[in-house]
């Protein structure tokens, strides 16, 4: 309990808006005081923990009906499950508004659906003919663009994403399939304004239609050879963020097979989305060719709205920015400020693979501790920074977290749903897994407050936030293409270039995984990086082999116990 | 999108080894509850409300064809339970409903400690003496044969509940005198007399271990060999110490004999918690018990994040939990629970429970007996408290666990009077 009321010396200023901001009505003072009267205990810290403090189960009936009373939708799940007032309030359950309660007006998703209901009514009478929607950019397409323009590195935020379809290519029916696509999501459409409006704004289009390129090769090395080229020629030159679409696609289509690539600016579509948009191309191709309805479920028109209403909420919380300093002010992992004065190119690889052996014992490890695997895959790239830095305490990583907003249907919308924040892990010494739940926790904690612009966090440090960033992605739309059996499909790829100096990436695809770890070597040697991604092998190996024992990576050369 | 259908999980309800709070929490993630509860208990009428707020409550009659009537129209995914008095229903009513769970027999070898003894008998697998006591009238013969020092207690035991040690024959005129009384009240039972295992001397610790297992159709993994502190008389248990304080080759000698002895009983699902004797000679089972130990998820997310509840249940949707033997590297987790006088009475306050929270290597201090309470006194166990903690290696366990033995007052009202005892001197009332 000790440890966790110490906060390092350099936060007091910085978090001190936490308790200043709270006032009466605020969930955090209205639970600390309940669970005070009712544990007959003066001092308790938002870490400490009802049943470290003498809780049971019956006393929580108590603390629950006087928070209820108070206005706190506390539940005995939250309570008995999460424990500490930062965990409870950092939880979904207990961070949702009461039922009835509804959001703030002006915010809701009802209010803020209605095209150009984002934008000031001045903005209204500026926008150009042919324009169906404008929403102002979100904090991380401003950010994005902004950097585009200032590192001048094509490369930067250019995705790809490509597969082989072993069937005949039938360009009537591809183009049908692009068109449904492109009006079925507006982020095919959609480009951006950062000077004709009061805000930088996105912009979608009625008619705006990804650009399809078709060349025919005669053989397997000439359709490779005109792939290549197409993706150098479109790689060497930045795509323009003005002009609609910000999508492009390219087929190479051979005797019997054609290849497909989609090549996207990454600030409008995340990886998930281009994952969900090359199923739909696939769908709406089959179905297209098959001449029947590809039957795709309806899209909720509302999804970037709530984004957005979201990012302004949290932009204007004061618990959300208390927060996300709490996490990133500790000294840096890698880097000195003078390193930051770059912008990173982190075209440097460091690649391994996951056997299905290991990816089935990180979902049997997740599902025995009951947390994602995400969870577990961060413990072992946090345990492995840890010694990699030989740091054992205050170890912050960037992770990206998923900010699609929880509306019906959010799973299925195309845009630039993530969001990329400091996660702060006091001590990496508890068993591996005290450390997954510490990592569970950490990401559920941040949720209530992840569409916070991490660009304010870096105003308010001076710096970024963190030096490694840590990305897990499990892209559950390609499993849809088995249904269709009149387009297989195979030879995924998938290209990307972010901005940070050195990010992880965890990609699980089926039954196996892969690691793929980009870095600036002129932020850190390759050798270094090697030397990290020996160390997060040997944690996962040492965190599958005993998921119950000390959180640490098995020494070089040993296969654990 | 369709959210998949959550499981719903039965579980037979009572006082046991995790508090309907915990199951909530285990739970939570999983699926939904249905808690299963005997009519009058005084437990359940208490957590009653806690149960509503964290499921369904169901009544049991106690009727087999009605209870399984019941579950069969609840129609769960799982049936389960931590309660040794439901070990039995639990068995039977996963049969029932066709789901994973103690096949009828192994439940009777876990709750009936004469079965038991014979079954690891006839395996070779333990040779203690017994004799069980159907009647008071067998009780001469019994003794007879198994001799002095010996141990009776009833063959379906719990929480120490009328164990009795007979080293001397006025021991023996007295526990004899018990039973006549318990007939004469209508509340006998059968018992086993059996030879008494003695133990080796083993301060600062007690004399006895326990091993805590996961028991699947596909083997039997031993999860922790627990240490422990001394009991206080009679027999009931004070602590609990992660790991023990044996040696390697000692803990595989115990595993070894666990394993055989799980196999003796046909246990093949769910947990299980092992009391052994560590004697001159060697370990020797003191008793199987088909459940978690008491206390010990509590122990087990406190030490090392992991909720035995979800354990339990995943065992009970019939998945194999991949869960390997826990390793504390170096460092020693425990908790001590202050137990009841056997002087009935009652509880009046509690004094230095913030002190004892401060003092270094203690992480926890819970009460579950609150000032007012009524103690009923007698041999079961009743844990005032539990003083959970970790220290660095061994030596400082008891050390640390005297300490905040020492820092607690309890105020006790008994037919004399009120009484303020230290923690140190509460064993000797």
């Amino acid at each position: 309990m000790a440890e966790s009321r110490n906060e390092s010396g350099g936060t007091e200023p910085l978090v001190a808006g936490e308790s200043a901001a709270a006032g009466a009505g605020d969930p955090a003072e209205i639970l600390l005081g309940v669970l005070r009267e009712h544990l007959s205990v003066q001092e308790i810290g938002m870490d400490d923990r009802f049943y470290a403090l003498g809780g049971d189960s019956l006393i929580a009936l108590r603390v629950l009906n006087d928070a209820r009373e108070q206005g706190v939708p506390l539940t005995l799940r939250d309570l008995m499950v999460h424990q500490s007032v930062r965990a409870i309030l950092g939880s979904r359950s207990a961070a949702a508004p009461p039922p009835g309660g509804g959001s703030p007006a002006g915010h809701g998703p009802a209010g803020s659906a209605a095209p150009f209901s984002l934008l000031d009514p001045e903005d209204r009478a500026r926008i150009p003919e042919g324009v169906q929607d404008a929403l102002p950019a979100s904090a991380l397409q401003t950010g994005m663009l902004y950097l585009c323009e200032t590192s001048q590195d094509p490369l930067l935020y250019h995705s790809m994403d490509g597969w082989e379809v072993a069937a005949r290519f039938d360009e009537s029916s591809f183009r049908t399939a692009l068109d449904a696509l492109a009006r079925r999501h507006p982020a095919l459409r959609t480009a951006f304004d950062f000077g004709g409006l009061s805000v930088p704004a996105q912009l979608v289009w009625a008619d705006a239609r990804p650009a399809l390129t078709v060349e025919r090769a005669a053989d397997a090395d000439e359709g490779d050879a005109l792939l290549r080229a197409w993706c150098d020629q479109q790689l060497a030159a930045p795509i323009d963020w003005r002009v609609p679409s910000l999508v492009r696609c390219h087929v190479v289509a051979l005797p019997d097979s054609f290849h497909t690539v989609l090549a996207v600016h990454h600030a409008v579509l995340d990886g998930w989305s281009l994952s969900r948009l090359a199923v739909e191309l696939m769908t709406l191709y089959a179905a297209a060719h098959d001449g029947v309805d590809a039957e795709l479920p309806a899209l909720s028109p509302d999804v970037q709205h709530d984004f957005l209403a979201a990012e302004r909420r949290a932009a204007d919380s004061p618990a959300a920015a208390a927060h996300w300093l709490r996490q990133a002010d500790a000294p840096a992992l890698l880097f000195d400020a003078a390193k930051h004065r770059k912008t990173p190119d982190a075209g440097g690889r460091v690649e391994f693979a996951l056997d299905a052996t290991l990816v089935r014992a990180l979902s049997g490890v997740a599902r025995m501790l009951g947390v994602p695997v995400k969870a577990v895959a961060l413990a072992a790239h946090v345990r492995a920074l840890g010694t990699w830095t030989r740091r054992d305490h205050d170890i912050v990583t960037g992770l990206v977290f998923n900010t699609r907003p929880e509306s019906a249907g959010s799973d299925l919308a195309a845009g630039l749903f993530l969001n990329t924040l400091p996660v702060r892990f006091a001590t990496v010494d508890a068993t591996w897994a005290g450390l997954v739940r510490a990592a569970a926790d950490a990401e559920s904690e941040g949720a209530a407050h992840q569409a916070y612009p991490q660009a304010q966090i870096v105003e308010r440090l001076g710096r970024p936030p963190f030096d490694v960033t840590f990305n897990f992605m499990h892209f559950h739309a390609y499993r849809e293409l088995d249904r269709l059996t009149s387009v297989p499909t195979r030879g995924w790829w998938r290209r990307g270039k972010p901005s940070f100096p050195f990010h992880v990436n965890v990609e699980i695809s089926g039954a196996e995984g892969q690691v793929r770890i980009g870095f600036d070597p002129a932020f850190v040697a390759r050798t270094s990086v090697e030397a990290y991604a020996s160390t997060l092998r040997r944690a996962l190996a040492a965190l599958v082999a005993n998921p119950v024992s000390p959180a640490a990576p098995s020494a070089p050369g040993n296969k654990g116990k | 999108m369709t959210p998949p259908q959550r499981p719903l999980f039965a579980v037979l309800y009572d006082a046991g080894a995790v508090p309907a709070g915990e199951v909530g929490a285990g739970l939570a993630d999983l699926g939904d509850i249905v808690f299963l509860v005997p009519d009058h208990s005084a437990h359940v009428t208490q957590l009653r409300p806690v149960m509503e707020l964290l499921g369904e409550v169901r009544t049991l009659t106690g009727r087999p064809e009605q209870d399984a009537d019941l579950v069969r129209a609840l129609a769960p995914d799982a049936v389960l339970t931590f309660c040794e008095d439901m070990i039995r229903p639990a068995a039977a009513l996963a049969a029932a409903a066709g789901l994973p769970g103690l096949s009828p027999e192994t439940a009777r070898l876990y709750t009936d400690k004469g079965a038991q003894r014979r079954a690891l008998r006839a395996a070779g697998v333990d040779g203690t003496a017994f004799r069980v006591v159907e009647s008071p009238e067998d009780w001469d013969e019994a003794l007879r044969l198994i001799g002095l020092p010996s141990l009776a207690k009833p063959v379906t035991a719990s929480r120490s509940r009328e164990a009795h040690a007979l080293r001397t024959p006025e021991d023996a005129r007295l526990v004899r005198a018990r039973l006549d009384a318990l007939a004469a009240e209508g509340t006998w039972e059968p018992f086993i007399l059996e030879e008494f295992l003695e133990g080796r001397a083993s301060e600062p610790f007690g004399d006895y271990v326990s091993v805590e297992s996961v028991c699947t159709p596909s083997g039997i993994t031993h999860l922790v060999l627990t240490g422990k502190s001394p009991v206080v008389p009679p027999f009931r248990g004070t602590g609990r110490i992660w790991p023990s304080h044996l040696p390697c080759a000692e803990e595989a000698e115990i595993f070894d004999l666990v394993t055989r002895a799980l196999e003796a009983v046909g246990a093949d699902h769910g947990f299980a918690h092992t009391e052994l004797k560590l004697t001159p000679d060697g370990p020797r089972i003191i008793e199987l018990n088909g459940r978690l130990s008491g206390h010990v998820n509590m122990m087990s997310r406190e030490s090392c994040g992991l909720d035995l509840v979800r354990v339990g249940a995943l065992l009970a949707l019939g998945e194999e939990p991949y869960l390997p033997t826990f390793d504390f590297g170096g460092k020693v987790h425990f908790q001590y629970n202050n137990l009841a006088p056997l002087r009935p009475g009652g509880l009046v306050a509690v004094h230095g429970a913030e002190a004892v929270r401060e003092l270094p290597g203690i992480t926890a201090y819970r009460n579950f007996v609150r000032p007012g309470d009524d103690l009923p006194g007698g041999t079961s166990t009743l844990t005032l408290d539990t003083i959970s903690g970790v220290c660095e290696g061994h030596e400082g366990v008891m050390r640390t666990i005297d300490a905040a033995r020492a820092a607690l007052t309890f105020e006790f009202r008994f037919d004399d009077g009120v009484h303020a005892l230290n923690g140190l001197e509460l064993p000797l009332h």
